[in-house]
Protein backbone atom coordinates (compact mmCIF):
# COMPACT_ATOMS: atom_id res chain seq x y z
CA UNK A 1 0.00 0.00 0.00
CA UNK A 2 1.74 3.31 -0.98
CA UNK A 3 0.25 6.28 1.51
CA UNK A 4 0.18 9.89 -0.35
CA UNK A 5 0.85 12.56 1.35
CA UNK A 6 -0.44 15.87 0.68
CA UNK A 7 2.63 18.41 0.28
CA UNK A 8 2.14 21.70 -0.41
CA UNK A 9 2.17 23.07 -3.80
CA UNK A 10 5.01 25.78 -2.43
CA UNK A 11 7.90 24.46 -0.83
CA UNK A 12 8.19 26.68 2.31
CA UNK A 13 11.44 25.44 2.80
CA UNK A 14 12.98 25.58 -0.73
CA UNK A 15 11.59 29.38 -0.56
CA UNK A 16 12.96 30.40 2.76
CA UNK A 17 16.20 29.10 1.59
CA UNK A 18 15.83 31.00 -1.08
CA UNK A 19 15.57 34.01 1.08
CA UNK A 20 18.39 33.36 3.11
CA UNK A 21 20.50 32.71 0.07
CA UNK A 22 19.19 36.43 -1.16
CA UNK A 23 19.56 38.13 2.30
CA UNK A 24 23.10 36.91 2.90
CA UNK A 25 24.26 38.26 -1.08
CA UNK A 26 23.22 41.55 0.16
CA UNK A 27 26.32 43.71 1.21
CA UNK A 28 26.10 44.47 4.77
CA UNK A 29 24.72 41.66 6.08
CA UNK A 30 26.83 39.73 8.31
CA UNK A 31 24.38 36.91 9.13
CA UNK A 32 20.69 35.46 9.92
CA UNK A 33 19.66 35.67 13.60
CA UNK A 34 16.86 32.69 14.52
CA UNK A 35 15.08 35.90 16.65
CA UNK A 36 16.13 38.03 19.10
CA UNK A 37 12.36 37.58 21.43
CA UNK A 38 10.81 34.77 19.51
CA UNK A 39 12.53 32.40 17.32
CA UNK A 40 11.64 32.60 14.09
CA UNK A 41 11.47 29.35 11.92
CA UNK A 42 9.97 27.51 8.45
CA UNK A 43 8.63 24.25 8.58
CA UNK A 44 8.64 21.91 5.51
CA UNK A 45 6.69 19.00 5.54
CA UNK A 46 9.81 17.17 5.24
CA UNK A 47 10.76 18.03 9.03
CA UNK A 48 12.98 20.20 7.38
CA UNK A 49 13.60 23.82 9.24
CA UNK A 50 14.81 26.88 8.33
CA UNK A 51 15.94 29.32 11.13
CA UNK A 52 15.61 33.22 10.70
CA UNK A 53 12.90 33.06 7.93
CA UNK A 54 9.03 33.14 8.49
CA UNK A 55 6.79 32.83 5.96
CA UNK A 56 3.24 33.41 6.02
CA UNK A 57 0.34 33.01 3.37
CA UNK A 58 -1.55 35.95 2.85
CA UNK A 59 -4.79 37.08 1.00
CA UNK A 60 -2.64 38.15 -2.35
CA UNK A 61 1.00 36.33 -1.99
CA UNK A 62 3.27 35.48 0.70
CA UNK A 63 4.34 37.74 3.76
CA UNK A 64 8.15 37.02 4.54
CA UNK A 65 9.93 38.18 7.71
CA UNK A 66 14.04 38.32 7.67
CA UNK A 67 15.71 38.18 11.03
CA UNK A 68 19.47 39.42 10.63
CA UNK A 69 22.61 40.36 11.75
CA UNK A 70 24.65 43.70 9.84
CA UNK A 71 27.36 44.95 9.98
CA UNK A 72 27.54 49.10 10.53
CA UNK A 73 26.02 49.95 7.49
CA UNK A 74 23.11 52.45 7.27
CA UNK A 75 20.57 50.08 7.99
CA UNK A 76 17.50 51.80 6.20
CA UNK A 77 19.42 51.58 2.87
CA UNK A 78 20.27 48.08 3.31
CA UNK A 79 17.23 46.76 4.25
CA UNK A 80 15.42 48.19 1.27
CA UNK A 81 17.87 45.91 -0.55
CA UNK A 82 17.31 42.50 1.72
CA UNK A 83 13.83 43.68 0.67
CA UNK A 84 14.59 43.81 -3.02
CA UNK A 85 16.81 40.73 -3.09
CA UNK A 86 14.05 38.51 -1.16
CA UNK A 87 11.51 39.40 -3.33
CA UNK A 88 13.61 38.88 -6.98
CA UNK A 89 14.39 35.27 -5.53
CA UNK A 90 10.51 34.37 -4.76
CA UNK A 91 9.70 35.95 -8.64
CA UNK A 92 12.60 33.54 -9.95
CA UNK A 93 10.35 30.83 -8.29
CA UNK A 94 7.36 31.83 -9.35
CA UNK A 95 6.24 33.31 -5.79
CA UNK A 96 4.36 36.46 -5.12
CA UNK A 97 5.56 38.42 -2.07
CA UNK A 98 3.33 41.29 -0.97
CA UNK A 99 5.94 42.46 1.82
CA UNK A 100 9.24 42.00 3.57
CA UNK A 101 10.13 42.70 7.42
CA UNK A 102 13.46 43.02 7.64
CA UNK A 103 14.17 42.56 11.86
CA UNK A 104 17.54 43.87 13.00
CA UNK A 105 18.12 41.90 15.78
CA UNK A 106 21.83 42.57 16.14
CA UNK A 107 24.80 44.61 15.19
CA UNK A 108 28.07 42.88 14.12
CA UNK A 109 30.37 45.33 16.08
CA UNK A 110 33.52 45.04 14.43
CA UNK A 111 34.24 47.05 11.86
CA UNK A 112 35.23 46.63 8.41
CA UNK A 113 33.30 43.41 8.12
CA UNK A 114 30.68 43.33 6.56
CA UNK A 115 29.22 41.17 3.82
CA UNK A 116 28.32 37.61 2.85
CA UNK A 117 28.55 34.34 4.89
CA UNK B 1 15.91 58.26 45.01
CA UNK B 2 13.33 57.73 42.75
CA UNK B 3 11.04 55.94 44.59
CA UNK B 4 11.38 58.21 47.59
CA UNK B 5 10.32 61.35 45.35
CA UNK B 6 7.60 59.02 44.47
CA UNK B 7 6.63 58.31 47.49
CA UNK B 8 6.92 61.71 48.99
CA UNK B 9 5.25 62.94 45.66
CA UNK B 10 2.71 60.46 46.69
CA UNK B 11 2.00 61.26 50.25
CA UNK B 12 1.81 65.31 49.55
CA UNK B 13 -1.02 64.89 46.95
CA UNK B 14 -3.10 62.35 49.17
CA UNK B 15 -2.60 65.04 51.92
CA UNK B 16 -3.81 67.73 49.72
CA UNK B 17 -6.59 65.32 48.06
CA UNK B 18 -7.70 65.08 52.03
CA UNK B 19 -7.44 68.82 52.81
CA UNK B 20 -9.42 69.79 49.76
CA UNK B 21 -11.97 67.05 50.91
CA UNK B 22 -11.95 68.07 54.03
CA UNK B 23 -13.03 72.06 53.10
CA UNK B 24 -15.40 70.88 50.68
CA UNK B 25 -17.48 68.99 53.26
CA UNK B 26 -16.81 71.73 56.10
CA UNK B 27 -18.00 74.42 53.83
CA UNK B 28 -20.71 72.37 52.65
CA UNK B 29 -21.59 71.06 56.08
CA UNK B 30 -21.23 67.22 55.16
CA UNK B 31 -18.46 67.49 58.23
CA UNK B 32 -18.87 69.59 61.39
CA UNK B 33 -16.22 71.39 63.37
CA UNK B 34 -16.76 68.78 66.49
CA UNK B 35 -15.91 66.11 64.85
CA UNK B 36 -12.62 67.70 63.26
CA UNK B 37 -12.21 68.73 66.68
CA UNK B 38 -12.50 65.19 68.17
CA UNK B 39 -10.10 63.74 65.10
CA UNK B 40 -7.35 66.88 65.41
CA UNK B 41 -7.69 68.66 68.48
CA UNK B 42 -5.26 71.33 67.24
CA UNK B 43 -6.37 75.16 67.88
CA UNK B 44 -5.19 76.22 64.46
CA UNK B 45 -7.02 73.67 62.39
CA UNK B 46 -10.27 74.42 64.82
CA UNK B 47 -9.85 77.91 64.06
CA UNK B 48 -9.77 77.43 59.78
CA UNK B 49 -12.52 74.57 60.52
CA UNK B 50 -14.95 77.06 62.11
CA UNK B 51 -14.48 79.66 59.35
CA UNK B 52 -15.48 77.53 56.76
CA UNK B 53 -18.17 76.31 57.99
CA UNK B 54 -19.32 79.73 58.61
CA UNK B 55 -18.96 80.86 54.46
CA UNK B 56 -22.24 82.17 54.57
CA UNK B 57 -24.55 81.12 50.87
CA UNK B 58 -23.00 83.19 48.61
CA UNK B 59 -19.36 82.00 49.16
CA UNK B 60 -20.03 78.43 49.87
CA UNK B 61 -20.62 76.90 46.41
CA UNK B 62 -17.97 78.70 44.60
CA UNK B 63 -15.32 77.06 47.48
CA UNK B 64 -17.22 74.04 47.19
CA UNK B 65 -16.58 73.32 43.50
CA UNK B 66 -12.79 74.73 44.04
CA UNK B 67 -11.87 72.53 46.56
CA UNK B 68 -13.63 69.38 45.19
CA UNK B 69 -11.88 70.00 41.55
CA UNK B 70 -8.59 70.28 43.18
CA UNK B 71 -9.52 66.98 44.77
CA UNK B 72 -10.20 65.39 42.16
CA UNK B 73 -6.67 66.52 40.46
CA UNK B 74 -4.65 65.71 43.26
CA UNK B 75 -6.62 62.22 43.35
CA UNK B 76 -5.83 61.70 39.43
CA UNK B 77 -2.12 62.61 39.80
CA UNK B 78 -1.97 60.21 42.88
CA UNK B 79 -3.08 57.23 40.91
CA UNK B 80 -0.75 58.21 38.15
CA UNK B 81 1.96 58.46 40.32
CA UNK B 82 1.04 54.68 41.59
CA UNK B 83 1.02 53.17 37.91
CA UNK B 84 4.03 52.00 36.70
CA UNK B 85 5.98 53.44 34.52
CA UNK B 86 6.01 52.72 31.01
CA UNK B 87 8.14 50.29 29.40
CA UNK B 88 10.82 50.71 26.68
CA UNK B 89 9.22 48.86 23.52
CA UNK B 90 11.46 45.93 22.12
CA UNK B 91 12.23 47.59 18.74
CA UNK B 92 12.63 50.76 17.10
CA UNK B 93 10.30 50.89 13.98
CA UNK B 94 12.05 52.46 11.22
CA UNK B 95 10.38 54.80 9.08
CA UNK B 96 8.43 53.22 6.17
CA UNK B 97 11.01 52.59 2.64
CA UNK B 98 9.18 50.02 0.72
CA UNK B 99 6.75 47.20 1.18
CA UNK B 100 7.55 45.98 4.24
CA UNK B 101 8.65 46.95 8.06
CA UNK B 102 11.96 47.82 9.25
CA UNK B 103 12.32 47.01 13.17
CA UNK B 104 15.81 47.61 14.75
CA UNK B 105 16.12 45.55 18.38
CA UNK B 106 16.37 48.32 21.00
CA UNK B 107 18.94 46.10 22.74
CA UNK B 108 21.29 46.00 19.74
CA UNK B 109 21.09 50.11 19.62
CA UNK B 110 21.85 50.00 23.42
CA UNK B 111 25.18 47.61 22.13
CA UNK B 112 26.07 50.18 19.27
CA UNK B 113 26.21 53.14 21.98
CA UNK B 114 28.29 51.39 24.27
CA UNK B 115 30.72 49.75 21.65
CA UNK B 116 31.38 53.31 20.49
CA UNK B 117 31.54 55.11 23.33
CA UNK B 118 34.25 52.73 24.97
CA UNK B 119 35.84 53.23 21.15
CA UNK B 120 37.32 56.85 22.50
CA UNK B 121 40.30 56.94 24.35
CA UNK B 122 40.11 57.50 28.39
CA UNK B 123 36.31 55.52 28.01
CA UNK B 124 36.87 52.58 30.32
CA UNK B 125 33.16 51.11 30.47
CA UNK B 126 29.87 52.36 29.16
CA UNK B 127 25.84 51.41 29.82
CA UNK B 128 24.25 52.90 27.25
CA UNK B 129 19.74 52.79 26.60
CA UNK B 130 18.60 54.15 23.81
CA UNK B 131 15.07 55.50 23.78
CA UNK B 132 12.41 56.68 21.34
CA UNK B 133 10.67 59.81 22.55
CA UNK B 134 8.94 62.14 19.74
CA UNK B 135 10.02 61.14 16.69
CA UNK B 136 13.61 61.19 18.06
CA UNK B 137 16.17 59.04 19.56
CA UNK B 138 17.35 60.22 23.48
CA UNK B 139 20.50 58.23 24.88
CA UNK B 140 21.42 58.02 28.20
CA UNK B 141 25.03 56.70 29.05
CA UNK B 142 26.66 55.88 32.61
CA UNK B 143 29.96 56.12 32.09
CA UNK B 144 33.04 55.32 33.47
CA UNK B 145 36.19 57.71 32.91
CA UNK B 146 39.87 57.29 33.00
CA UNK B 147 41.59 59.06 36.14
CA UNK B 148 44.15 60.70 33.49
CA UNK B 149 41.54 61.70 30.80
CA UNK B 150 39.96 65.26 30.32
CA UNK B 151 36.70 65.68 31.45
CA UNK B 152 35.92 68.69 29.41
CA UNK B 153 36.51 67.37 26.69
CA UNK B 154 35.71 63.56 27.02
CA UNK B 155 32.25 64.12 27.66
CA UNK B 156 31.09 66.13 24.59
CA UNK B 157 33.40 63.67 22.33
CA UNK B 158 31.50 60.79 23.77
CA UNK B 159 27.97 62.60 23.23
CA UNK B 160 29.25 63.20 19.75
CA UNK B 161 30.15 59.67 19.03
CA UNK B 162 26.96 58.29 19.93
CA UNK B 163 25.04 60.48 18.33
CA UNK B 164 26.45 60.53 15.11
CA UNK B 165 26.69 56.30 14.99
CA UNK B 166 23.34 56.22 16.23
CA UNK B 167 22.42 58.89 13.09
CA UNK B 168 24.63 57.14 10.42
CA UNK B 169 23.13 53.53 11.65
CA UNK B 170 19.54 54.41 12.17
CA UNK B 171 19.32 57.36 9.71
CA UNK B 172 16.78 58.94 12.84
CA UNK B 173 18.02 61.95 14.55
CA UNK B 174 19.26 61.99 18.10
CA UNK B 175 17.76 64.34 20.23
CA UNK B 176 20.12 64.05 23.58
CA UNK B 177 22.66 62.11 24.63
CA UNK B 178 23.19 62.54 28.69
CA UNK B 179 25.95 60.86 30.09
CA UNK B 180 26.83 60.40 33.52
CA UNK B 181 30.43 60.23 34.50
CA UNK B 182 32.24 58.46 36.79
CA UNK B 183 35.75 58.63 37.82
CA UNK B 184 37.69 55.76 37.84
CA UNK B 185 39.73 54.80 41.02
CA UNK B 186 43.61 55.26 40.24
CA UNK B 187 44.12 51.82 41.36
CA UNK B 188 41.82 50.14 39.03
CA UNK B 189 42.78 47.73 36.33
CA UNK B 190 42.47 49.79 32.80
CA UNK B 191 41.76 49.05 29.65
CA UNK B 192 44.93 48.33 27.07
CA UNK B 193 44.66 49.73 24.03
Amino acid sequence: MVLELALPTTNTVVLARAAVDATLGVAGVAGISRGRYAIARTFGATGAVIEGVQITEVDAGLHVEVHIVVALVPIPPLAAAVRAAVVGAFYRLGAAVTSVDVWVDALYLTEGQEGGR
Amino acid sequence: MKVLNRVLSLLLLLALAAAALLTAGLASGVVTVSRVRQAWPYAPIEAIAHDLSKLGPDRTPPVVVVALVIAVITLALAVRELMPPPRRARTLLLPKGGQGMTEVAFGSLDELAEHSAESLPGIERVRARVNMAHRALRVRCKALVSPYADLATTGPALEQRVKEQLEHLTGVPVREVRVRATVQDERASRKVR
